[in-house]
Parts: structure tokens; sequence; C-alpha cells
């Protein structure tokens, strides 16, 4: 009976695909609560940074630190200062001491490390170093108190995520985008390849083709159903995880840069791009009709192409190579930043995804089932 | 051949194999091989390990493909009209899984509805003939039980045409006598079943004609009453002296042989006038006996070996 197959995949395989589903949504929904700490520039994070003011010299790498600001909102004349110097920001072990300092200003340079060197590797540091990172933090001192006006680098930096990924963050379409091709084509993409390999191999491994096809249900609707049951269920998952991430960059307040549609649809879109996937494992399931290799396989084909995509976005000389490039055909950026879904690119990899899938039919039906 | 067998050969094959040949690559699986199984009939198909028979059945379900040879199943080509055959035959796999995780009963409604059937009644009825648990788990079936639940599927749908690889693996001996009876019931209600094995005794205890297959080639298809007949009879007779052996040396002796005053001899015909010259002489001691299919399938088996 039609649909009986289809029916039968989605009920035998709901426990794996529900906990996956909950992973799924829970990594992309939580990833995204963390876009407003990579967004906002690391220096902010040094406490009372705002108080200090700071100056370097390219030519002679002289530091000159002014807090004369603070001094005249927040105390009075009377204070003098210490100032601490470390490689870190941390102030617990300083490899510079200064507790003389009367004015709100400190004029620093890197050769008074070594006037009180008690580290006998600082001067190779010091050599080595094109551009020495420090940490200074100023205190105030008053009789016996003492009060904390601020720490700065001489580094100016964002964050971590900028110089890694080149981006500033403050687009959280771009971020969006980053999470999409780092690690979600690879985790759905694997797992989907995995479930669809063995929704078949097993059937061959356990010995159940010869029951299966005891009964009048051809080879094409075997594999029809499975190819429609694994789609659905795709779709599925990305409907809620696409819910899912409105939900929480809405919960972030963002949602004014982005639409909800687009958010939803920028996952949507990769729907024709699982289902070339999944086609392509079947058609390895038929073919090699063991899991292990049939697996082994479909994982080399979605590595390959993770590879060669990233690879050919990092170097403008591979330019050439991208349209080779399954990955290239999800164009969730354009979704993102102009709310443009390329009809092209989603109907290139529907007909590829029936290409393929009708090339798994011809292979099995002309195969052998091994007893 | 008896009248009812001569009545179910005059209509028209529900199986019929013509010059059916699979070969793997270089291997040859089974060789040209010509086969008719008859509406009503219980046919078995005698080989030993690896003589070819469960290729041939594969190869008549389309679950291989053929080198060469034709397979109609009910007037249907087996690999164009597969699927339209499979709705009127029942098949159990030599060798077969289920899913481990479903109960018994939840794998068979699947696999009957597949086949469009609704009516469970019969699948209920063969388990309790079977003394079947259905509500057991596959993975915590026996070996025996878990080939209950294969025969249970093969005959559920009650199609016309029932085909059995090595149907009795696994059942215990009072098992696979309930299950030779329910092949007689199925037989008696119009069903043809066509039934591999290399048990030899189940052959000939259920089936009517008997296809022996050797190195994939088919040897001989008779029926089992027939085949007995023309294998003769092992007559052995002790004398108290010496005999004449040329008085034996008539139509229908074979194998003479001697051993003292022991002589042994095979007599497909004229048994008449080769005992009424044994009782020329003084007997001490005498047997007369019937070929079974054991020693049919040995003589084959044996050639098998010799060549």
């Amino acid at each position: 009976m039609k649909g009986r197959t289809f029916l039968f995949e989605l009920r035998s395989r709901w426990k794996g695909l529900t906990i996956f589903l909950i992973i799924v949504i829970l990594l992309m929904a939580g990833y995204v609560q963390i876009f407003p700490s990579v967004s906002e520039p690391f220096d902010e994070d040094l406490e009372g940074a705002e108080n200090i003011e700071i100056e370097v010299d390219e030519e002679t790498g002289v530091i000159s630190l002014d807090w004369g600001h603070w001094e005249e909102t927040e105390a009075d004349p009377d204070h003098n200062y210490t100032v601490l110097v470390n490689f870190i920001p941390n102030m617990v072990q300083p490899i510079y001491r200064n507790e003389s300092i009367t004015e709100p200003r400190f004029v620093f340079h890197p050769s008074m490390l070594l006037e009180e060197d008690k580290n006998t590797d600082l001067s190779m540091i010091l050599e080595d170093e094109e551009e020495l990172e420090l940490y200074f933090a100023v205190v105030g001192v008053k009789e016996d108190s003492r009060e904390f006006i601020g720490m700065r680098s001489n580094v100016e930096r964002t964050n971590v995520f900028e110089e890694l990924m080149g981006t500033d963050w403050t687009d959280i379409g771009d971020f969006i985008a980053m999470l999409y091709n780092m690690w979600f084509i690879l985790l759905v993409g694997l797992y989907l390849a995995y479930v669809s390999v063995n929704s078949v191999t097993k059937d061959f491994e356990e010995r159940r083709m010869d029951i299966i096809f005891s009964t009048p249900l051809s080879r094409r609707q075997y594999l029809l159903e499975k190819f429609s049951s694994l789609g659905f269920y795709t779709f599925v998952l990305l409907s809620l995880t696409a819910l899912a991430m409105v939900g929480s960059v809405y919960s972030l307040g963002e949602l004014g840069q982005l639409s909800a549609s687009t958010v939803f649809l920028s996952l949507i879109v990769s729907w024709p791009l699982f289902l070339v996937l999944i086609a392509m494992s079947l058609l390895v399931a038929v073919y090699f009709k063991s899991s292990r290799t049939a697996v082994g396989m479909a994982f080399f084909f979605i590595f390959i192409q993770y590879a060669v995509h990233l690879v050919a976005d990092m170097a403008e000389t591979l330019e050439l190579v991208k349209p080779y490039t399954l990955i290239t055909y999800w164009d969730h950026s354009s979704v993102l930043s102009e709310s443009v879904v390329s009809s092209f690119d989603v109907g290139l990899l529907l007909v590829l995804s029936v290409l393929v899938f009708g090339f798994a039919v011809m292979v099995f039906e002309r195969s052998d089932i091994p007893a | 051949m008896i009248d009812w067998m001569v009545t179910k050969m005059e209509k028209e094959p529900v199986m019929k194999i013509r010059g059916l040949t699979k070969k793997y690559g270089d291997v040859i699986g089974i060789k040209d091989l010509d086969l008719d199984v008859y509406p009503g009939e219980i046919m078995g198909f005698l080989g030993p390990n690896g003589a070819g028979k469960t290729t041939t059945i594969r190869a008549c379900l389309a679950l291989l493909n053929k080198t060469a040879g034709d397979v109609k199943i009910f007037g249907l080509d087996s690999h164009k009209d597969s699927v339209e055959i499979r709705r009127d035959v029942g098949y159990l796999p030599g060798d077969f899984g289920m899913y481990p995780d479903m109960k018994a009963k939840a794998i068979l409604k699947y696999l009957l509805s597949q086949s469009d059937v609704s009516d469970t009644t019969k699948m209920y009825e063969l388990s309790e003939i079977l003394d079947l648990d259905l509500n057991k788990k596959y993975r915590e079936l026996s070996k025996g039980n878990r080939q209950k639940v294969g025969i249970v599927q093969a005959f559920m749908a009650d199609q016309d045409l029932v085909i059995l690889d090595e149907p009795t693996g696994g059942l215990d001996p009072l098992m696979q006598h309930k299950f030779y009876d329910l092949l007689r019931k199925e037989s008696r209600e119009g069903k043809t079943i066509f039934m591999s094995s290399h048990i030899l005794a189940e052959v000939e205890e259920v089936c009517d004609r008997v296809a022996i297959i050797r190195r994939g080639e088919l040897q001989v298809v008779e029926e089992i009453s027939s085949l007995q007949e023309k294998m003769g009879k092992k007559l052995e007779v002790e004398f108290r002296d010496g005999v004449d052996l040329d008085r034996f040396d008539m139509q229908g002796v074979e194998k003479v042989e001697v051993d003292g005053n022991r002589v042994s001899m095979i007599v497909t015909e004229n048994l008449d006038e080769v005992v009424k010259e044994v009782s020329k002489y003084d007997i001490m001691n005498m047997s007369l006996e019937t070929f079974n299919l054991d020693q049919l399938f040995l003589t084959y088996y044996r050639e098998d070996e010799g060549s």
C-alpha cells in the first residue's frame, strides 16, 4: 500500500529524530544568544577604561596615560597615584609598579620595565615582540584609602571573533550567516546522511530485503517513500529550528535589523540542498549496500563539498571552484542581507535532487539484492 | 501417474521456468533450468547446499536479475510484472531478519498492510496452530519462533502460490509435523506450494513431486511415487548353496552382486519372474526393500562427489 513505508519510517525513527531536532534547536537558538557579547568591543570589558585616555607613540614606543578628567569629577587634588603594568589584565603580580605619581598622568617606556626587572626573560621578550601588549591599572591613593580608577591597554582590540573572522559582528545577519556556514551545514548534513544511508543499508544488513520485497512494493516506491519521509523530516527540522531562531533573535531585540520572515527563509532555503544530500546518501546506500562503506562515502562527499566551499570562500583565486560546490547554492547571505531568494539556486538544487534520486532508483532496480 | 495429478498437470502451470540461467561474473549459479509447477501441487525442490535452490527461487521472484531465460508466474513475466505477481505469491526466504524492536504482531500487521490486506484472521489462526506468541518483540524470540513468524507471514495473506525456501530450519520435530499438516491443509484448499529443502524425509512426506538440482542444473523432475517405482527394489537373498547367476540375466534386473552365498540385485521390472527363479533354490534369508528418496538423493549426491 502506498504511503506505508513513509509512515513506518517516521514512526520507527521518531525518537532519534526528535532528540536530534531538540539538540539542533537548542544549539541554534542558544548560539544566537551569544551575539551581544561578541558584538561589543573588547576594550569595554576593561573596567574603568573610560576614565583613562591613552596615547601611543608608534615610533618611540612611549605610552602616555592621562586620567585628569576623572580627577575633575571624582576626587580632590590631594591624591597621589599608583600605576601597575602587566602583560595580562591581572595585576596580582605586575611586572612594573610606580607608587610615587603625583600628577594625573604617566609616561611609560618599555625600557622602564628593565630598570626593575625581576624576570630574567623580560629582556628577551622585549627584543622579540614587535608590539608589546601591555595592560595598565591606575589606582588613586589618599592617606590610608585606595580607589581604583581604571585599566587600559596599549593595543587597540575589538574582540577575538573579529580577529579570527575579520568581521566586526555589528550585524546579526552576518553572525547568523557564519553560524550556517561554520557548523550547521556540517551538523545537519552529516546527521541526515547517516540516517538516510542507514535507513536502506540496515534493511540489507539485517536481511530484511527479501521479506520487504515479498510484498507488492516496487523498489522505486520503496526508495521514494524513504526519500519522502527523510525530506519531510528535514522540512520539519528546518521549520522548527527557524522558528526557534526567530524567537531567539526577537528576544535580543534585534529583529529591527532583520524581519522574522527573513530569518525563517534564510534557513528554509537550505531544504533543497539537504534533499540533494539525502538523495546522494540513498544512492551510495543502494550501490554499496553496507552501512560502513556507504556512510564513509557520504561523509567524504559532504566534507569535500564543505572544505572546497570554505577554502574557495577565503581564497579569491579559488573563486572559480565555488559554482561546483552544492553549498554555494544555499544563498543565505542574499536572504539575510537583501531578503531575496534566488529561484535559480533553489530550482537548480531541486532538479539535482530529482536527478540524483532517479539515478539511485535506476541503480537499485538493476542490482541484485544480496541474500 | 495418478489421476488427480494428471488433472492438475493438464492445467496451465502456475510457475513456468524456461532456460533460467544466473551467473555471478564467471561463476554459474544456475544453468538452463526448465521447470513447471502446477496449480494445487506441493512441489519439492531438493538439492545439497550450494546446488542453486535459493538462487532459483530468488531469480524467480526478481530479487536477482537473471542472466538468461524466462520465468512466468500466473502467466506474468517474473521481472517486468514482479509487483503484480507478488500480490498473489507468499514467500518465506531461507535466511531473513525482521525489525528487532517491534512486536511480532506489529511486524506482521505492517507486512499485511503492504499487501493491502486488512483481514488478520488468518494471521491469528496460523499463530495459534504454530503456538507463536505474537506479543513478543522479534529480538526476544528464539530461532525457532522467528522461523514461525516467517511461516506465518508467508501464508497470512492467503495467496495462491507460496514459495518456501528451507521452511523447517530451526523448528523442532513436533513443530515440523505441525508444519507438514499445515502444508497439506493449504494444498487441500487449493494453494500451490513450491518448497526447497535439503531434508529428504520432509520432501518425501509432504510433496507430490520433486525436482532435484545439482550444481545449478536440474537432474530430475518426477512424482515421488513414480520416482520410487523407477528406482526399483533391492532384492537380497542368502542361499544355502551357490547359484547360477546367469539365470538372473533378464530384463529389469541390474547390479547383480555376489558375496559368498549372498546375492543382491536391483529389480525395476519382472519382479514376478525373478522371485520364481529365486524360489528354485534353497533360501536361508531374503529381503525386498523399496528405495526411498534418501537413497535416490544420495545416488545423485555421490555422482556429484565422484565427478
